[in-house]
């Protein structure tokens, strides 16, 4: 129930996701178009806008690849096959995932509240609808790596009933 | 407390390498090494990590990436690598080695649109490494060829690794492309002349040669996608258009031939291509944010300065110099990714290279060369990892194969620390006003 409930909102952030990639080609090509041919008056805040759009683009993209489990990762050591040292191991990094989220979207909350206070030189936009993407981006790698990680104790229980 | 240098090194560069070696996220391991520092030293807040990683984000230059994937996955989403790959088989098809010659030749030509090594590794992989193998090649081989070939997608321009160092190290990107193109060339003949010791060696299949017509088909079908670099290097080194714009420029181009000339991409298909664009680019570029902190932190305890001291005082000279900064980008490239290698490893030996007399655009090189082959070596070569599983093969099965290959690319990697001149000869020609 919960696993799919977080699937679901994961569809919905990839399809975001590939919005947002789509949109980001709408600024940058304003720009082109109106520097070379004219067609368009030259507006200064398309550079500030594709810039915002970008940063929301890699703060979905790290959220869905957190899900996923498709952040590059180095493999020296060999697998482990025994059922304890594999839930160790990915126990171990969903934890420091874990972590890193929950200190990123603890000061997130408060460097929103600065972002608040700003607003953007071409735009006029308030820095908050930007500086939340970090907050957020931390709330869900935790919620999602909490998630991988009861799965991989899940994991551990059955294997280890098998084994056994 | 105070943190002092040696300690904090220690905290940095062994939290990380502990990290990775429990197999956490690159891009994790790189953040959550900086914050027991962070914790730890009153001069430190967590602010300043978050401030690096977002500031890094905040930069219009680096938006030229997910435009220059988003032309490779286009390229290979349209049908265009196909035409590529048919004009490579008419140019070099009919040498001994036949396929292995037309996968250097097709590699050359897809670095030379899109910027991209693991685009080029997918795209023509899928298609050439079953085709060798069908035809009686070593699957090892076509592998292993399929995967360094596709290094020369960061080397040949134009190059998503070149367009990151010249945001990161404000540098011309511009003069980056054209440095790369002579280098990228002899690997890719370099690469030819393997391919060419193994068919003599292994009695590689010889195609036919190709008629006229024939070379005139897959030239015309070619054509208009052979006119992308035209566009992309010509803009950027005119000055007409910035890296970013001529990336979007790319992008726009392969748009147009797959949905309107060679009607191979629909607007269904664009969904996907978007999504599986950003979601690439994502992975890329979020580290890049972790790294600048990581970054950040080493510059902050003065590492930057120290190493500039010991390599000064060991007096190693120009060459010595540039070996010592080969060997390090080719030990950080086999654990971690180009792009953050480049901003953690490359602001950290600039000032090195600038002391010891090396020009920045031969450092570049250099390193950009280095980094590139941890492309194809383990335990991070992504290019050598998607062709493994196109070829449904081991890595470490087509290793011999790899090093056999790498062999001659990395002794034009020791050709051009001796003689710089190979990388700096057509900058200093085509942009004399910009380049020093």
């Amino acid at each position: 129930m919960i696993g799919r409930s977080l699937e679901t909102f994961c569809k919905g952030l990839r399809i975001l996701l590939g919005c947002l990639m789509a949109s980001l080609a709408i600024p940058v090509g304003m720009q082109v178009l109106s520097r070379y041919t004219g067609i368009i008056p030259t507006y200064l805040w398309t550079e500030e806008l594709a810039t915002f759009i970008f940063v929301w683009v890699v703060m979905i993209g790290s959220m869905v690849a957190v899900w996923d489990g498709t952040h590059f990762d180095v493999v020296i050591t060999a697998d482990a096959k025994r059922p304890l040292p594999v839930f160790i191991q990915k126990a171990a990094v969903h934890c420091f995932i874990g972590v890193f989220a929950v200190l990123f979207a603890w000061y997130g909350i408060e460097y929103a509240k600065i972002g608040s206070i700003q607003t953007s030189v071409m735009l006029q936009a308030n820095l908050f609808w930007i500086y939340i993407s970090v907050p957020i981006a931390g709330f869900v790698w935790a919620i999602f790596s909490s998630y991988r990680m009861y799965e991989a104790f899940a994991a551990y229980k059955i294997n280890k009933r098998a084994s056994q | 407390m105070i943190i002092s240098t040696g300690v904090a090194c220690a905290i940095l560069v062994g939290g990380f390498l502990l990290l990775i070696l429990i197999r956490v996220p690159v891009a994790f391991a790189l953040g959550i090494a900086t914050i027991p520092i962070v914790m730890m030293d009153i001069r430190l807040t967590p602010f300043i990590i978050l401030d690096r990683m977002f500031q890094s984000y905040n930069s219009f230059i680096l938006l030229a990436v997910p435009f220059f994937l988003l032309a490779a996955n286009l390229m290979n989403s349209g049908k265009i690598t196909t035409k590529l790959i048919d004009l490579a088989r008419v140019l070099t098809g009919w040498m001994p080695g036949g396929l292995g010659h037309v996968n250097v030749a097709v590699s050359m030509l897809f670095a030379g649109i899109s910027g991209s090594s693991t685009a080029d590794a997918a795209g023509c992989g899928k298609i050439l490494i079953p085709a060798m193998v069908k035809e009686g090649y070593d699957t090892r081989f076509a592998i292993a060829i399929t995967a360094c070939s596709s290094v020369m997608g960061v080397i040949i321009p134009p190059s998503i690794l070149m367009v990151v160092w010249g945001g990161v190290m404000q540098m011309s990107v511009g003069a980056l492309f054209l440095a790369g193109a002579i280098p990228g060339l002899m690997i890719g003949f370099a690469l030819m002349a393997t391919v060419y010791g193994y068919a003599k060696v292994y009695n590689y299949p010889i195609a036919l040669k190709p008629t006229l017509p024939e070379f005139w088909k897959a030239f015309k079908g070619a054509a208009l996608a052979l006119l992308t670099p035209v566009l992309v290097i010509g803009g950027i080194v005119g000055g007409i258009v910035t890296p970013t714009e001529s990336a979007i420029i790319a992008a726009a181009y392969a748009l147009i031939l797959g949905m309107f000339v060679y009607r191979t991409v629909s607007v269904k298909d664009l969904a996907g291509i978007f999504y599986d664009t950003g979601r690439f680019a994502s992975i890329s570029l979020f580290a890049i944010g972790t790294a600048s902190a990581f970054g950040w932190m080493l510059a902050f305890y003065n590492v930057p300065r120290l190493i500039v001291e010991t390599m000064t005082a060991s007096e190693f000279g120009v060459i010595g110099t540039s070996l010592v900064i080969a060997a390090l980008f080719l030990f950080f490239g086999l654990f971690i990714d180009a792009i953050p290698t480049i901003i953690i490893l490359g602001t950290v030996l600039l000032p090195v290279a600038t002391a010891a007399g090396i020009h920045p655009v031969a450092f570049a090189i250099i390193g950009i060369i280095s980094l590139a082959f941890g492309l194809v070596t383990p335990p991070y070569g992504l290019c050598l990892l998607i062709s493994a599983a196109i070829g449904g093969m081991n890595v470490v099965s087509v290793m011999r194969d790899v090093c056999i290959i790498l062999a001659p690319m990395l002794l034009i990697l020791i050709l051009i620390i001796i003689f710089p001149e190979i990388a700096l000869w057509l900058p200093r020609t085509l942009m004399p006003m910009t380049f020093k």
